[in-house]
């Protein structure tokens, strides 16, 4: 029996279908602890369907997934913070109300960290959610993942329609908060652009499959050129 | 998609067992509720917290008509009597939460007599919201050949061996008269009438009710009128008369005998079975 | 258990505003039609119009039953929910719970009003003490509960079921909403032998029908109920279980 434990995600022959679409076509992939992974390709390369099935909202049709040697469930839950593409908060709770109301779940919510992501993406407790821009939104949603001190942190297009002084922000936010020692990160993207300094390791995923996968320094030095202009000289 | 597969595949097996249930059970089989088939109800009259109990009496030269009404769900009792006097017992049964509290029901109300000409009047009054606790059974014994006029809402009257002029009104009622002789009104709706050995003018205005008259022939005869909107008749009916149906409506004529008595029936929704004995 | 509380408050919060407004709409139609009968409204009109609030709270529940998971999945928020690691039947008790406070709430408001303003009801509460009053009012209020929760759980199957097919999911939720009646109704019946031993309910003597005015006895059969419970129950768990391991957000 294999043991994947010493792997955060360990993934075999995943497969994902929706009506009329084949969303993922047998994806192989073992990814260190430890890391950030940069999960990318273009929209409907199968990114977010990806990270639906490791959290289990979406059920595979086929292979194998392990998260930390778990299967996806209310057990692997716990392990992973997962913040969505779309607007996932409820409307009409504070700002605070939100951040209260996830630490109710989960025993990794460390209020220390909440409070001074709070105040360095600059939101305050008694704002409205519903009040909120979308690059606010974007923020508060960020300060929910990464105040939590889970093995797994999933954050699925974090940077989507979000203006440069959000996304420089959340850049910077995500580079404090990461422990290395204790934390994997996979962040997917369309675009690669100014976040390129954060992945240790990049995946590229097209149409379903993965392209290509490895070390994004090994990448750098192997096509001599930055994983950006990788990923524009694959997708575009 | 295989989770999808199944539940589909689930949901078809279910649909046809459905229909498998519509086809060999019939559709107000399928969703008849089996617990309210457990549900028993009567009424019991036994062990009322408290009773009380009055007693009138008429000569019979003094009164021509007596006059009953009851809308409490209570009982008239009529009895025929040879002597010359009306008696009149009432029982006022008072039902509440302690014997102390039915206690002072009885004593706000009581049946009120009331004489008009030769006319005498019973009928439960007094004051107090809890009018719907209490219930009376008004026993009578009545001479022949006068007249008798009842109202009853809810309850029971039963006729038996009487002879004279009696009227009848009944809503949700229960209406019993048996071995009677003379003349008969009744105006009702939503009652059961149970008309058993009747000799004489039968005259009914009825809705909504089932009634089962049982004439008595006799050399007098009867003169039929029946005109039933929307309801059902059966029975045995003699053959010199003539049923004619249109649309819903149905219409019994004709004579039997000497066809001095009328038999003038007016039912919207009714039951009736009639039958005619020698 | 804290995780629970906090979905409980969460969904008891969401329906403070909508549920403020519908109670506050039906009291103050009640109040108005007290002071109409006052000028001179025909009393039959008003006291049919009184009792619209009341026919109109199994609309209500129904439409909230449907609409407290639905809302989930229209505003995205469904992410949040399935994302939390509790048991699916946590999810949909917390829903349960809310549409049966909605229910109390809604009910009390309502019966209040009508007690203090409404005429006809004033005329049937003078006619009973005030001890039997609550008493029944108390066994009417948990016989609509358990119609009310068994009508969100069907719903709620319904709504999973049709989130696990897929398409035409309107048309699926209607027909698994009526298929677990029908499911209900004879799978209830098969397992009613098995709880016949229990002895019947004295309804008369638990609703102290005496007080009515007419002597009544009457039993009831719990044995069919009590099976149709489980099979309830059952779906209950199914639903939970679905939630949690199968449905998918939108794709």
């Amino acid at each position: 029996m294999m043991n994947y434990a010493d792997q955060a995600v360990f993934v075999e022959g995943l497969r994902k279908r929706y009506p009329g679409a084949e969303a993922l076509r047998g994806i192989n992939l073992q990814l260190e602890r430890g890391q950030i992974w940069g999960l990318l390709g273009p929209n409907g390369s199968g990114k977010s369907t990806f990270l639906k099935c490791l959290v289990g909202l979406a059920q595979p049709d086929g292979g194998l997934i392990k998260i930390y040697n778990q299967e996806p469930g209310r057990q692997a839950r716990k392990l992973i913070a997962f913040m969505p593409e779309l607007d996932h908060l409820y409307r009409w709770m504070t700002v605070q109300g939100t951040l209260d109301f996830t630490a109710g779940f989960y025993q990794d919510w460390q209020a220390g960290r909440a409070e001074e992501l709070l105040d360095f993406m600059r939101l305050k407790g008694e704002q409205k959610v519903g009040a909120l821009s979308r690059g606010m939104r974007a923020r508060l949603k960020l300060i929910l993942a990464l105040a939590r001190k889970a093995p797994l942190i999933l954050l699925d297009e974090p940077f989507s329609g979000i203006d440069p002084s959000s996304r420089e922000r959340i850049v910077e936010g995500i580079i404090r908060q990461f422990k290395s020692e204790e934390q994997t990160m996979i962040i997917s993207t369309h675009a690669v652009g100014s976040t390129e300094q954060l992945f240790d390791g990049v995946i590229f995923l097209d149409q379903g499959e993965v392209y290509l996968q490895g070390n994004a320094e090994d990448l750098r030095t192997e096509h001599g050129q930055s994983i950006n202009d990788i990923f524009k000289e694959v997708f575009v | 998609m295989k989770i999808r597969r199944i539940t589909v595949l689930v949901l078809l097996a279910l649909t046809l067992l459905f229909f498998l249930d519509l086809k060999f059970s019939g559709l107000s089989a399928l969703f008849r509720d089996p617990s309210k088939k457990g549900i028993s109800l009567e009424m019991d009259l036994s062990g009322p917290n408290a009773q009380k109990t009055q007693h009138f009496a008429w000569d019979r030269e003094q009164v021509s008509a007596l006059r009953i009404s009851d809308h409490w769900g209570g009982e008239i009792r009529v009895a025929g009597t040879e002597g010359d006097q009306i008696l009149i017992g009432t029982h006022l049964i008072a039902k509440a939460a302690s014997a102390s509290r039915a206690e002072q029901l009885l004593e706000e109300w009581e049946v009120l007599e009331r004489a008009e000409k030769n006319q005498v009047s019973y009928e439960l009054a007094g004051q107090g919201p809890s009018k719907g606790n209490l219930k009376v059974i008004y026993q009578i014994q009545a001479p022949p050949g006068m007249k008798l006029l009842l109202e009853q809402k809810h309850g029971m009257v039963n006729v038996s061996g009487w002879e004279g002029d009696l009227r009848l009104e009944g809503q949700h009622a229960e209406i019993f008269v048996t071995d009677f002789a003379g003349s008969l009104a009744i105006k009702s709706n939503f009652s059961h009438l149970d008309l058993k050995n009747i000799e004489g003018a039968v005259i009914v205005e009825d809705a909504h009710s089932t009634l089962s008259l049982d004439l008595i022939n006799s050399a007098a005869g009867y003169d039929f009128d029946l005109n039933l909107n929307r309801g059902d008749l059966s029975g045995l009916l003699p053959s010199s008369l003539e049923l004619e149906e249109t649309g819903e409506r149905k219409k019994l004529r004709g004579r039997v005998g000497a066809g001095a008595n009328p038999v003038k029936i007016k039912g919207e929704f009714s039951t009736l079975t009639l039958s005619l004995k020698d | 258990m804290l995780p629970f509380l906090r979905l409980l408050r969460k969904d008891l919060e969401s329906i403070r505003w909508p549920l403020g407004i519908i109670s506050g709409l039906s009291a103050g139609l009640i109040v108005f039609l007290r002071f109409k009968l006052a000028g001179g409204w025909h009393e039959d009109l008003v006291g049919i119009l009184m009792a619209a609030p009341l026919m109109f709270l199994p609309f209500w529940l129904f439409w909230q039953s449907f609409q407290s998971l639905r809302t989930e999945w229209r505003e995205d928020t469904v992410y949040t929910l399935l994302c939390l690691p509790v048991p699916g039947w946590q999810l949909t008790l917390s829903k349960l719970c809310t549409i049966a406070a909605e229910y109390t709430v809604y009910l009390g408001v309502v019966a209040a009003a009508n007690a203090l303003f409404n005429p006809f009801a004033g005329e049937i509460l003078a006619s009973f003490p005030a001890s039997w009053l609550l008493r029944n009012g108390f066994l009417f209020y948990l016989i609509g509960l358990s119609q009310v929760v068994s009508s969100v759980i069907f719903i709620q199957l319904a709504f999973v079921v049709s989130k696990m097919v897929g398409r035409l999911q309107g048309l699926v939720s209607l027909w698994t909403f009526f298929l677990a009646f029908w499911v209900t109704g004879r799978m209830g019946g098969l397992l009613e032998p098995l709880f016949r031993w229990i002895p019947a309910v004295p309804l008369h003597r638990l609703f102290r029908l005496d007080l009515i005015g007419r002597p009544i006895v009457s039993y009831w059969d719990a044995a069919p109920k009590i099976s149709q419970g489980l099979i309830i129950f059952g779906f209950f768990w199914l639903t939970g279980y679905c939630l949690e391991n199968y449905v998918e957000v939108n794709g």
